[in-house]
């Protein structure tokens, strides 16, 4: 993979995308490590509401807790939501997908109208009806993303995997007496690599948004733990008086999904066999 | 004659600014009115893009003319360049002085609108109205020799054969009556006998209505069969032009000879190979015995999908290959050969009937029954490497890869004739006939002892495809690998099979030694199908027009066919006995 690694920081969105994800990620394994510049919990009273300052970077909130470290814990905790809800969602939709592509017939036709059902659904909504009948909380929220992501994952691997089970490279493997599980993996999982990383990436951003929405809604991460959206939610009250509590988180989300959505359209670019080197 | 368009040092790129890459380099040549010009050439040859920049529909899809002229005379006398013409009138000369006929039938008309109304889109287009459009499109499928022409003006393409939408197609684009008709490839999508129907159509159309004709085409067979005049193209360039018999018979240039000496010659059976193998191993047990094979694919009715008959894919095929020995099975497209391939290897299941195998002695000899499939670009799985590749019938055996396995697979890619470091190395980066010497390769893995060869050359350049069918005459001769050799094309199997058998709706018709079958046959059928080959020999040859088209397989459920009864001709061919009503 060491050349598509290069070929991705050659690709100008993508050496723009993974730096941005990347930065994310150091910064919240720093949070998880205790590396945040003040304990993310400590109330400064004295220093409440304080703008911007060499001391507190990107300002206090109203209980004198410092801004940029709640932010990292917060983008710690938004992404251990995003990444386990979509490799979940991954997982159980490629099951499903590769499963219903492959046995067809009824099996087929019930995963795939179960997943047309949930569809319909406005991604929010089934999570909040999810949440309103398991209750709230991180783990809660992993599921319930998991859950609307699930129908995507499985339509987007149903659909190649279907064309690549007709080409005659599996009828080939199967005149060898080749097992159905190395069929499934060597041929149909192999060649359905791009379409699903390019799939987790762009989920990895949606459901970023996602859980900053369900944590804003106060149905995700319960305080004093921190979370992107609930950084936005405890913001917007005192929006006028101190704009930076508003401002830096939301840029944080923006940021992130950026990120998330140009490694992504790179990586579509990067995996597509046409791009690829040709006969020399 | 009058000259109706010349070319001049036509040079096409694609590509934009300084990356343009040439594709057609410094072509030059004239047509007059009512004359037929073959443009031949392999794949990448440049011979369909000089086509397309003629009607510059070349700018649709990417190519820019460089330099050159194309001058087209008006009916009025004045010259055209339509190197240089803008847009708007370029359109209007494509609707009305060049007509164009492309490979594909099916997917160059319009699935959701009848043939009917587009056809009569064309007649609109010149203004006429409704009952007097409809009048015309009606005349134009009469003239196609299109049988019940009335009722099929309100079929959709769907419903009718491939052969049936290429005449479809060229009463389109002769609707108009051009002065000037381009066709790319139009037969190479169809059968043999469909492919004869069309070319006697052309002919015949063309000695009616004057049109030049321009036609492209890899099959030199069919260009004696057409062509006044041939053009030949390499890389972009023409190597050489002249009178068809000239260039034919005295080739001048190395590329021309190379391609002639390429193409298979079909002679009647007269150049069928003369080792015997069914002599020499003839006490032994045949390595592939296949006992009334058939295969019957059922069909369904209504909402709860009741059973409403089947499909007599393959009915009772009985047939014996000896080691060693090539049996080629031939028959239009349907005749259910395929299947036959596709139920011996387990692709589909058969019906009734059984087949038996013989393995060499060698160790790794486990599945003695291996397939070549059509296509080398569908049959490699573009994400393993060659090692993989070949490795994998091996791991399907559960065999482990070790070094011995490692040193066969090199020994065999040598042996195929791919470069030693190809082990590394992935599909993409091989030409077709690479790929299809690499499917070769990994058939020969598990050293088997029989080999299904699915028209394993007919998606190849001619030239190409004579080097694979030496080499697979030479691994035969070297280790007596048995081939079931299926194919369409008659020149193809007189080079390589010893026995052959003609397949028609799903029944072997006529079987036998290839000598004796085809220079004698029988059967009308198969004596329709060599009818229809067309040779270097047959030039300007009137081909019959035909349009009886094959039976439905359909049948009732329950239904069984009676028997087939045979007679015997000479020692090794039989044919089936004939009914006096066919069912």
């Amino acid at each position: 993979m060491t050349p598509l690694l290069s070929r991705l920081l050659r690709h100008p969105s993508g050496c723009v995308g993974a730096a941005i994800v990347l930065t994310y990620l150091l910064l919240a394994l720093a949070a998880w490590l205790g590396l945040t510049p003040y304990d993310p919990l400590q109330q400064f009273r004295i220093d409440r509401l304080q703008g911007p300052s060499a001391a507190h970077w990107m300002g206090t909130d109203m209980f004198g807790r410092d801004v940029l470290s709640r932010l990292m814990i917060g983008i710690g905790q938004s992404f251990l939501v995003a990444f386990s809800s979509v490799g979940i969602a991954a997982v159980i939709g490629t099951v499903l997908g590769l499963t219903a592509a492959w046995v067809g017939r009824l099996w087929d036709g019930v995963v795939m109208r179960l997943m047309d059902i949930l569809l319909a659904f406005p991604a929010i909504l089934l999570a909040l009806l999810f949440i309103t009948v398991v209750g709230p909380g991180t783990f809660t929220s992993i599921l319930a993303i998991a859950f609307v992501y699930t129908p995507i994952f499985t339509r987007v691997v149903r659909g190649p995997a279907l064309s690549i089970k007709a080409r005659d490279f599996v009828d080939a493997a199967r005149t060898f007496g080749s097992s159905t599980s190395y069929i499934l993996t060597r041929h149909l999982m192999l060649n359905l690599v791009a379409p699903l990383t390019v799939q987790v990436t762009l989920a990895l951003a949606w459901s970023l948004l996602t859980e900053s929405g369900l944590s804003f809604l106060g149905l995700g991460t319960q305080p004093p733990n921190s979370s992107l959206g609930l950084m936005l939610a405890d913001s917007i009250n005192l929006m006028e008086m101190a704009p930076w509590l508003l401002i830096f988180p939301g840029l944080a989300v923006m940021l992130g999904i950026l990120g998330f959505n140009l490694l992504g359209d790179a990586l579509r670019d990067l995996l597509d066999p046409r791009m690829r080197r040709v006969a020399s | 004659m009058t000259e109706l368009l010349s070319v001049q040092n036509l040079s096409v790129g694609f590509g934009r600014g300084k990356a343009i890459k040439p594709i057609v380099d410094g072509v030059t040549f004239t047509l007059d009115a009512g004359e037929t010009l073959a443009i031949v050439g392999e794949s990448g040859s440049g011979k369909s893009v000089t086509a397309l920049s003629i009607n510059r529909l070349i700018d649709y899809s990417g190519g820019r003319i460089t330099t050159g002229r194309i001058d087209l005379s008006l009916a009025d006398g004045k010259k055209l360049d339509l190197a240089t013409l803008d847009t708007g009138r370029m359109e209007r000369i494509r609707g009305s002085e060049i007509g164009m006929i492309f490979q594909e039938p099916m997917t160059s008309l319009n699935p959701v609108l009848t043939i009917g109304k587009q056809i009569e889109e064309v007649f609109r287009l010149q203004g006429k109205g409704g009952t007097e459009a409809r009048a015309e499109t009606l005349r134009a499928l009469d003239r196609m020799r299109i049988p019940d022409a009335a009722r099929r003006l309100d079929y959709y393409p769907h419903q009718l054969s491939g052969g049936m939408l290429q005449r479809v197609m060229i009463a389109m684009a002769l609707a108009a009556s051009p002065r000037l008709l381009i066709a790319d490839e139009p037969t190479t999508a169809l059968d043999v006998s469909v492919q004869a129907q069309i070319m006697a159509l052309l002919a015949e159309l063309q000695r009616e209505t004057g049109t030049g004709l321009i036609f492209i085409t890899h099959d030199l067979g069919l260009v004696a069969g057409i062509a006044d005049r041939v053009l030949v193209m390499q890389s972009g360039k023409v190597v050489e032009q002249g009178k068809a018999d000239d260039i034919l018979d005295r080739p001048q240039h190395s590329y021309t000879q190379h391609l002639l000496n390429a193409v298979p010659h079909f002679a009647n059976g007269q150049h069928v190979r003369d080792d015997a193998p069914r002599l020499k191993y003839a006490y032994e047990p045949a390595v592939l015995a296949v006992k009334e094979l058939t295969v019957r694919f059922p069909t369904t009715t209504g909402l709860l999908r009741r059973p409403a008959g089947a499909i007599h894919a393959v009915e009772a095929v009985d047939f014996e290959i000896c080691r060693g020995e090539t049996l080629a099975v031939v028959g239009e497209s349907g005749s259910g050969k395929s299947t036959t391939a596709r139920a011996l290897l387990g692709l589909v299941k058969t019906t009734r009937g059984s087949f038996t195998t013989q393995s060499s002695e060698s160790m790794t000899a486990q599945k003695p029954m291996q397939m070549v499939f059509q296509n080398p670009y569908a049959s490699l799985n573009p994400r393993l490497d060659v090692q993989s590749l070949l490795a994998e019938p091996v791991i399907a055996a559960g065999i482990r890869i070790d070094g011995q396995i490692t040193s066969r697979m090199t020994a065999l890619l040598d042996r195929v004739g791919l470069p030693s470091d190809s082990l590394t190395r992935y599909p993409h980066e091989f030409s077709g006939g690479q790929r299809q010497r690499l499917c070769i390769a990994r058939a020969l893995m598990l050293d088997p002892s029989i080999l299904v060869l699915d028209e394993a050359v007919s998606a190849l350049d001619v030239s190409v495809q004579a080097r694979v069918l030496d080499l697979l005459i030479d691994l035969q001769k070297e280790s007596d690998l048995a081939y079931l050799f299926v194919s369409h094309d008659m020149a193809v199997v007189e080079r390589i099979a010893h026995r052959v058998a003609v397949l028609y709706a799903g029944q072997i018709v006529e079987i036998g030694d290839a000598r004796s079958v085809l220079s004698n046959p029988q059967h009308s059928y198969t004596k329709k199908l060599i009818a229809a080959v067309p040779t270097m020999e047959r030039r300007r040859e009137r081909y019959e027009l035909n349009t009886e088209a094959m039976p439905t397989l359909l049948r009732p459920e329950g239904f069984e066919p009676q028997p087939s009864r045979w007679e015997h001709f000479g020692a090794d061919h039989r044919v089936k006995l004939e009914m006096a009503a066919a069912n």
